[in-house]
């Protein structure tokens, strides 16, 4: 009776050793494949000067309910269901949007805009380019085929062909 | 381009603040024309792809060329666009100094879910760069170019397009060879540089160098200058490869030292090693939520 409950504490010490054991080897596993890691081993080279991601954690804390805290000046064609798509869409998402006709759009965002979109229909092969100078430097969002002949005219990689 | 993108670069901040972007995906056949070019060969049947809009057509938007997109650090690419027009890895997002270019066409209410919080995302992210206009302009063209042309050269009937392209004595030995052109251009890839022509650097490659574009030529070059046998040819070579020049091998490696972490070399930028200003990779902080 006493060597079967010996037997059956050292059986028990053993199961314990063992799961010890396994966990510390798991957590050593797991500390090993930390997201940033695994980050620098994957990131393909077409994505070489890309900053790497901040950790998750901090996506987390952001209140998506509130409106985002950037200036929008949309340059669209107006009087057109596109334009009141994108500023219905926009207005729901950010602080303050404002409209500018496509056509006028010279690329002096006034200062108090944050970002401006350059939209025209989105497939237009045709439509007519603003005139941006090169010297331009204002985050900008240039939109669908009229945007990339924006880029063209500025020599930029996200051009046309 | 159509609806969809292909499934790569989702580890991007783009694709997670301040919105998740969670993409559907699907398997769709192999574009045909993706087989055309350089490597299309080597692609699978089928490819992972997500809808950033739906509006059912596969065509109305736009990508740009990828070969060269990313050689300079101001340039990024943000969603590779599922085309029917041009080679596998175009972009059909993209981001050139300030300017982000989306080549989806649809308006917000036919962008799927994903799409949407994909393009807000963008637009955030844009707004990190206000400020940076580019470092480098479309000014030459990449050297996958030179493949990519090469395979064609018993196709193309237009004669000016061979004054910009390939040397007459190219074109004479391989003009009823397009595969030997290939492999000319593929044996020395790492040499191919543009003086109206694709080139391959046999000036480089007489010195035992085998890239123009790492630098480690750069201070190879450098360090020839104050070598009598070999200064000359490092000093041609350098005014190839730079559009600035310094009079005395120590003011070279000075400026070497100084700007050494900050410089790139493009070939979209006329094939020349060049120097992101102080400050210039640094971004904005993302806007508070």
């Amino acid at each position: 009776m006493v060597k079967s409950h010996l037997k059956n504490r050292m059986a028990l010490a053993a199961l314990t050793f063992c799961l010890v054991h396994a966990l510390a080897i798991s957590s050593g596993c797991k500390k090993k494949q930390r997201p940033e890691d695994a980050q620098q081993t994957v990131t393909p080279q077409k994505t070489e000067h890309i900053a790497a991601p901040e950790p998750s954690e901090r996506i987390e804390k952001i209140d998506t309910s509130k409106k985002i805290g950037l200036r929008i000046l949309y340059a669209g064609l107006p009087n057109t269901e596109r334009t009141k798509d994108f500023v219905e869409f926009l207005t729901t998402h950010f602080e303050r949007v404002e409209t500018v006709d496509y056509n006028s759009f010279t690329g002096s965002l006034p200062a108090d805009f944050d970002v401006a979109i350059i939209d025209h229909d989105g497939v237009d092969v045709r439509a007519p380019t603003p005139t941006i100078s090169r010297t331009y430097s204002r985050a900008t969002v240039t939109m669908g085929v009229p945007g990339a002949h924006i880029c063209s005219r500025l020599s930029l990689k996200t051009a046309y062909l | 381009m159509g609806d969809a993108a292909h499934a790569e670069s989702l580890e991007h901040e783009v694709y997670s603040r301040p919105f998740k972007v969670e993409p559907e995906f699907e398997f769709r056949q192999t574009p045909t024309n993706y087989r055309g070019f350089p490597d299309g060969d080597k692609l699978p049947d089928k490819m992972k792809v997500w809808l950033v809009q739906d509006t059912g057509k596969n065509y109305g938007g736009v990508v740009a060329r990828s070969h060269g997109f990313t050689d300079s650090p101001d340039a990024e690419i943000l969603a590779l666009g599922f085309n029917r027009g041009k080679e596998y890895g175009a972009v059909g997002v993209g981001r050139h100094g300030n300017i982000l270019q989306w080549g989806y066409s649809a308006p917000p209410s036919k962008m799927t879910q994903a799409g949407k919080n994909f393009f807000l995302n963008c637009i955030c992210y844009v707004h990190r760069f206000d400020g940076k206009a580019p470092l480098v302009r479309r000014s030459s063209s990449h050297r996958m170019n030179a493949i990519r042309l090469a395979a064609l050269i018993d196709r193309i009937k237009d004669e000016s397009f061979f004054s910009s392209t390939f040397s007459p004595d190219l074109k004479k030995k391989y003009e009823r060879d397009p595969n030997g052109l290939v492999q000319y251009y593929r044996d020395d890839f790492e040499l191919i540089y543009r003086d109206r022509t694709f080139q391959i650097d046999n000036e480089l490659k007489s010195l035992g160098i085998n890239s123009n574009r790492s630098i480690d030529t750069l201070e190879r070059l450098i360090s020839l200058l104050k070598d009598d046998t070999h200064a000359d040819t490092a000093r041609l070579l350098l005014a190839r490869y730079m559009n600035q020049s310094f009079e005395s091998p120590a003011q070279w490696q000075s400026w070497l030292e100084a700007n050494r972490d900050r410089i790139f070399f493009s070939d979209v930028g006329d094939y020349k090693f060049l120097v992101a200003p102080e400050g210039y990779l640094d971004k904005k902080e993302p806007v508070a939520f």
